[in-house]
This record gives structure tokens, C-alpha cells and sequence, in this order.
């Protein structure tokens, strides 16, 4: 059986009465809200002190001049990109923090692509960019995206603050020697993850910008 | 949704700033669907092109950069789906109005009262989220963009639903 088919049984029996399948998508909303609602629960009983300890670090590194640097794939790559907005342009009374997503320049992005492999893309950009003192945000739903693994490696020689967003198990992320601080939700839903991540680096914002 | 697709209607997404992302991450659900098996379906976020945003907004003004797009990209058959947390963005209120004009379904997603998009007859289909904190908005409409996701794949495989009298 097809996720979606798990996920709407009655959908598959043959039948089309409008009410029962507007009953059916009804209560699976309610319950993927019910879901989210938990999970944000138990991420943040899981890791509550680990982000007050990872904002101020950021903070630290901001303080100190540091810069942030995001990245991701496909969704990700919209987070990393959000991240980076948040940072730099948060309006409000909130202070502006130098970050820059690596996912935006396209030239950059398809030349590193197409001249050497997509699994460099982050990493040469943080080659290019990346100082000591200066911060690696890379978020994934499975952890194991290469090009993310890459990156991390990358900042990690050259003395920068890494924070990994994972999801599910962590995948490789989790097994990655000396990532500073990697957040794990844990769902198998790419969807359910990649909402509380969204929760994840707003709380780490805020804090960043309260620690500071 | 799901009717329009099925009759080849194309969807396009548009917001500014930290929305400017959900709009890409919206097209993206779509071409590009996280469950093995889902059609790809057409979708394009108007965030996207670099040089058509900056080129409309120096020539025509910001507020347009939307709505031009639609005007010359877009048909009666397709989506328009425009993201504001305080629902007073003007160039996606314009984009909306656009669409409208050009006989596209509107959905809107909002935050705060709503805003002025909410209050003008511009979204056939307005969810707002309560909330003057623009993360909490958004973390909502996360969510609420990727159950519409799952739901323009569930009505999809029933075309006996799909049929226009019945959606009405």
C-alpha cells in the first residue's frame, strides 16, 4: 500500500460520495495538525537547553564578527533561504545580522554543478567564504544529503560553528564527528519535519537575538 | 485546485520576503513531490527569476512584479496562490487582483485580521491565520500548504468528486 493510500484507505475502496471523502480528508487534517502540535512538544522537551546553548553560541560568533551561512535541498533550500532573510532582515526592532543563503546564485550554483559535482556546491561556497569565528547552518529532512556532508566537513577544517537541522534518525548527519549542534525531529513525515524545523530555527533566531 | 489541474491549469505562487520562500517551496511540492509516485504537477513560483523581479520592479515598480508576470504568463485555467502574513503586501494584493481579472482560481494565504486582501474580493479561497507574530503565521501555513498539497492528489484520484457542480 502507497503511503497516500495508508494515509486515505477510503479513497481506494471504489466509492466517490463527496461526503464520505470530505469526512475522510477532514479528520486526516485534524489529525496531521494534532501531529505537528506533538512533535513541537517533544522537540522542544528533547532539546530545550541545547538550543539555549547553541543561540549563544551564534550570538558569540556574531559578536565576535562572524557571519551565517545556510543551506539545503529542494524545501530546505527554501528554509536555508528563509533562515538567511530572518537573520538579515528581520524588521521590527530585531537587530540585522550579517547571513547569506548559499542556495540563491544560480551561476554559482550550476557552474560548481556542472564543472566539478553537485556535492560540491556548499562546500566550495564555504571555501570560498568561510572564516573561523563564522557559522554553518545546513538543514536536511533525512540527513544524508552529500552536498550537506560535504559542507559541514568543509566548515568544520576551517574553524567555523556548525549547526546541523535533521530529521527522522539524523541519517548521516548524526554520525558526523564534530558537528557542533544538530538538531533531530523525530518523524519519518518529510512534511512534519520540515514544519518543526521551521519552529526550530525561528526559536533559535529569537534566542540568538535575545542573547545578544 | 485539483479541478484546475486536471484540466492542465498551471499554478503560480508568489510573497515576499520570508513568504518568497514559501512560494518556492510550494512550487516545489508540486513539480517535485516528496511521495514516490505522485504526479508532477505544473507549478512555478514568481519569486523565482532574479532578473524579471529586479527588471519589473525598476521599470514598473515593485508593486507590480507579480502581476505583470501573471499578466503575461498566465491563463483562465490556472492558480494563483499569493502569501501575505499581515495580508497587506500591495504587490500580492495586485498579483491577486491580476489573477482575477484573468479568470484564474485565487487562494490566498494570510495572517493577522487578514488585511486588506481578505477584506477586497480577491481570493476565491482565503485561509488566515490568527496571529500577529509573523512565525507563528508562517509555521502554520507550512503546514497548511503542505496538506493542500496532499489533498490536490487525493481529489485528483477521484475524478467522480472532481466534476465542477460538486466542488461548487
Amino acid at each position: 500500500m502507497s503511503e497516500m493510500q495508508q494515509l486515505y484507505p477510503f479513497l481506494y475502496s471504489g466509492s466517490s460520495d463527496l461526503e464520505a471523502v470530505m469526512a475522510e480528508v477532514r479528520s486526516s487534517t485534524v489529525e496531521k495538525a494534532n501531529e505537528i502540535v506533538a512533535l513541537r512538544q517533544s522537540v522542544l522537551a528533547a532539546d530545550e537547553q541545547r538550543l539555549v546553548a547553541c543561540a549563544a553560541e551564534m550570538a558569540e560568533a556574531f559578536r565576535g564578527g562572524g557571519r551565517l551561512f545556510t543551506f539545503g535541498n529542494g524545501g530546505s533550500s527554501t528554509d536555508a533561504q528563509d533562515v538567511a532573510a530572518l537573520f538579515l532582515n528581520p524588521g521590527g526592532d530585531a537587530r540585522p545580522l550579517p547571513a547569506l543563503a548559499l542556495t540563491t546564485d544560480v551561476a554559482v550554483v550550476t557552474a560548481l554543478s556542472n564543472d566539478i559535482g553537485f556535492e560540491v556546491v556548499f562546500a566550495r561556497q564555504l571555501g570560498a567564504f568561510g572564516r573561523r569565528g563564522d557559522i554553518a547552518l545546513g538543514l536536511s529532512t533525512s540527513g544524508n544529503s552529500a552536498n550537506l556532508i560535504r559542507a559541514f566537513e568543509e566548515a568544520m577544517k576551517r574553524g567555523m560553528l556548525t549547526v546541523g537541522l535533521a530529521g527522522h534518525t539524523g541519517g548521516q548527519m548524526a554520525e558526523l564527528e564534530g558537528l557542533d549542534h544538530l538538531f533531530v525531529v523525530p518523524s519519518s513525515s518529510v512534511h512534519r519535519n520540515q514544519e518543526a524545523q521551521t519552529t526550530l530555527y525561528h526559536v533559535l533566531w529569537e534566542l540568538t537575538q535575545y542573547a545578544l | 485546485m485539483a479541478e484546475r489541474f486536471h484540466r492542465g491549469g498551471r499554478l503560480f505562487t508568489f510573497g515576499n520576503g520570508g513568504a518568497a520562500t514559501d512560494a518556492q517551496h510550494i512550487a516545489v511540492e508540486f513539480v517535485h513531490p516528496v511521495i514516490v509516485g505522485k504526479r508532477a504537477l505544473p507549478a512555478l513560483s514568481l519569486t523565482g527569476d532574479i532578473a524579471t523581479v529586479t527588471g519589473v520592479g525598476a521599470m514598473r515598480g515593485f508593486g507590480d512584479i507579480f502581476a505583470h508576470q501573471l499578466r503575461y504568463f498566465a491563463g483562465a485555467d490556472d492558480i494563483a496562490l499569493g502569501i501575505s502574513p499581515d495580508g497587506r503586501c500591495d504587490d500580492v494584493l495586485r498579483g491577486l487582483r491580476t489573477a482575477r481579472e484573468l479568470g484564474l482560481l485565487t487562494v490566498a494565504l494570510l495572517g493577522g485580521d487578514g488585511g486588506e486582501i481578505a477584506r477586497g474580493p480577491l481570493a476565491d479561497h482565503a485561509v488566515v491565520v490568527r496571529s500577529d507574530d509573523p512565525r507563528v503565521v508562517k509555521e502554520v501555513h507550512v503546514t497548511t500548504y503542505h496538506v493542500l498539497w496532499e489533498l490536490v492528489h487525493v481529489f485528483l484520484e477521484q475524478p467522480g468528486v472532481l466534476a465542477p457542480e460538486v466542488i461548487a
